[in-house]
């Protein structure tokens, strides 16, 4: 068990007669940095709020090094937040801005005039100390509200949903920066979010939030290769996902209703006769043509045919979504390969047992 | 159809037009007259304007008016911060219900409130009464004293004050309290360093509006306040009324309108006049 730096235990929040959340628990080790991943009204906020100590559980605890933080007001719990709207003070420019923190913990003007200033080149703003919010951009309030949150070395850092009012390019480069900044300072960091491949490319861990709980707590490539739910697989990436029975947990062969039998790359536990939906990510099926298969175990490979109806061009890549039997499949190739193919196409495809998950169904 | 369209778009300040020719016929026409008055009467010249400027009778008034409304606009604010604060803290139906009892007293008449006064504040009113029997000897004279009139001022005054300061606090962005709290700061330093300078603008709304309204007003001040006291309205008035002194009335109205045109310039320039009424 990894050293438990942040511990929320079985968290539960009701107002009235509905849940917002359902029993979240979530141990965090110093210096990780953990994506809350959820849709809007999922719980992740409100379990962010609650470790922020603006929200008060209705049972369950939050602990800190191993001390609680239940009896602990906002200002004393030594955690610096980046808002969604970044929420920075209008009347005080940048520096005043960061200046903020120290000033309240009764810090010498100049140590923290020179430690904001320090924090000012970290985000890369060295010269826009005399700004005001209001004539700064959307992505250099950002930066200055992550100094703010940073410059009095919290214990932890929270991100709710910071990067939501950007447009995509600057996002791309937030997330960057703000893991960049988050390394350096090896500060212990949980971000909110409901995009997710911002939770894709900046995270050590994800946790993927439910209607007030938490589905799935993995890497990035567990939570996208091997999703818990058929929630998580919708959720996470692009994916189709198809129901099946176990015909044989030894070989690891389920049947499909539309695309005949299946290989799994493994022994499945369930029964013969269980019910799996099984995952298989668009992007790791091919043409039957294009694929060397030679090299590869040809008895591990899974084939289907299906009729194009849909071509969508994303410019590195094309998506086709192709009908067989009663089911639709979406496959993801490049350009190139999609190159000639049209509505109304047949194709014949091919995809290793390596790439299908099975997720149990309930 | 079109062509209807473009001409009725292209002259939209004819829709000004029945407010300007009232305005013109009762407010303009009147004001030029007595401005003429100011310098005709009782004979051309700047006499009256030199008299006010050498008596110190009216230097004295112009002084008092102008302590008084400052003394009411700071009244309205200390009292109507608190309850500006409450209402913008509050559900929407708490809020629209303080507000409500706030305005209530908009819709009382004027002079019905002022006589009120009169009689809570009169030598026989309960005030005093009670005074009396709080051992206060011998029982204070509230009535026709500068105290009285402020008060009732302040009464009249503070829906303008507590509306400045509320629309400016509603618009204040809760996060931003929440963040200087997760900064660190103690409730109090959120309110100090935070709320506080950011409801300045509705402060500075507040207190301008009550200034201006208070340095013309008559009836309170001439049927609460102090004789010895007067302020420039109610002196206008008893120029007209007792000394039939058209000219020096004149000469003096047009001074208070020259004060108050400077102090919402002094504002206009600070903050942009757009801003005053919230």
């Amino acid at each position: 068990m990894p050293d438990r730096y942040l511990q929320v235990s079985a968290l539960t929040k009701s107002y009235g007669s509905v849940t917002a959340l359902g029993g979240v628990s979530l141990d965090v080790e110093k210096g990780e940095f953990v994506t809350l991943l959820g849709p809007s009204g999922s719980g992740k906020t409100t379990t962010l709020m609650i470790i922020a100590g603006f929200e008060t559980a209705t049972s369950g605890t939050v602990e800190i090094g191993g001390r609680s933080l239940s009896n602990i007001p906002p200002h004393a719990r030594n955690i610096g937040i980046v808002f969604q709207n970044y929420a920075l003070f209008p009347h005080r420019t940048a520096l005043q801005n960061i200046m903020f923190p120290l000033n309240m913990r009764g810090v010498p003007a100049a140590e923290a005039e020179r430690k904001a200033r320090a924090m000012l080149d970290l985000v890369g703003l060295s010269s826009y100390g005399d700004r005001w919010p209001k004539d700064m951009s959307g992505g250099q309030q950002q930066r200055i509200a992550l100094a703010r949150a940073l410059v009095f070395e919290p214990s932890l850092l929270l991100l709710d949903e910071p990067l939501g009012a950007l447009d995509k390019s600057m996002r791309e480069q937030m997330q960057i920066e703000i893991k960049r900044i988050q390394k350096s300072l090896g500060v212990t960091t949980i971000f909110v979010t409901h995009d997710q491949s911002e939770a894709m490319t900046m995270s050590d861990r994800i946790a993927v939030f439910e209607q007030g709980r938490i589905d799935q707590i993995g890497t990035p490539q567990e939570v996208y290769r091997r999703p818990s739910t058929p929630f998580v697989a919708r959720f996470i990436g692009d994916s189709n996902l198809l129901p099946g029975i176990v015909l044989d947990p030894e070989q690891g062969l389920v049947r499909t209703e539309h695309f005949g039998l299946m290989r799994l790359p493994d022994r499945l536990k369930t029964a013969t006769g269980a019910k799996v939906t099984l995952m298989l990510r668009p992007e790791s099926i091919h043409l039957a043509g294009m694929m060397d298969t030679r090299g590869g175990d040809t008895e591990r490979m899974n084939r289907a045919e299906v009729n194009v109806h849909t071509v969508v061009p994303y410019g590195e890549s094309t998506l086709l979504i192709g009908r067989s039997g009663g089911s639709d499949l979406r496959i993801r190739l490049r350009a190139q390969e999609a190159d000639g193919i049209g509505s109304g196409a047949s194709l014949k495809l091919l995809w290793p047992a390596a790439a299908v998950h099975a997720i149990p169904t309930a | 159809m079109i062509s209807t369209t473009v001409r009725g778009a292209s002259k939209p300040w004819l829709l000004l037009l029945p407010l300007v020719l009232f305005l013109s016929a009762f407010f303009l026409v009147p004001l030029v007259q007595v401005a003429m008055m100011s310098v005709t009467e009782p004979e051309p010249g700047f006499g009256n304007y030199a008299h006010l400027a050498e008596d110190a009778l009216y230097l004295q008034v112009f002084l008092n008016t102008f302590l008084t409304a400052l003394g009411v606009a700071v009244c309205c604010l200390l009292l109507g911060y608190p309850l500006a604060y409450l209402m913008a803290q509050s559900s929407p139906r708490v809020a629209a219900l303080l507000m409500l009892l706030v305005t209530m007293s908009f819709w009382t008449s004027f002079l019905v409130r002022t006589y009120a006064w009169m009689v809570l504040l009169g030598n026989n009113g309960p005030v005093t009464a009670l005074l009396a029997l709080l051992g206060w000897d011998p029982a204070p004279h509230l009535l026709f004293t500068r105290f009285s009139s402020t008060l009732a001022m302040v009464h009249i005054l503070i829906p303008y004050m507590v509306m400045s300061l509320y629309s400016v606090m509603k618009r204040i962005d809760p996060a931003l309290l929440r963040a200087a709290e997760s900064l660190g700061a103690k409730p109090w330093s959120v309110f100090r360093q935070v709320y506080l300078p950011l409801s300045a603008p509705g402060m500075v709304n507040g207190a301008t509006l009550v200034f201006m309204i208070c340095l013309g007003f008559y009836v309170t001040p001439v049927l609460l306040g102090s004789p010895q006291e007067q302020m420039v309205a109610g002196l206008i008035g008893t120029q007209i009324e007792e000394f039939l002194d058209f000219g020096q009335a004149s000469a003096m109205a047009m001074v208070l309108l020259a004060s108050t045109l400077v102090v919402l310039t002094v504002y206009h320039r600070r903050f942009g006049l757009d801003r005053l009424w919230g």
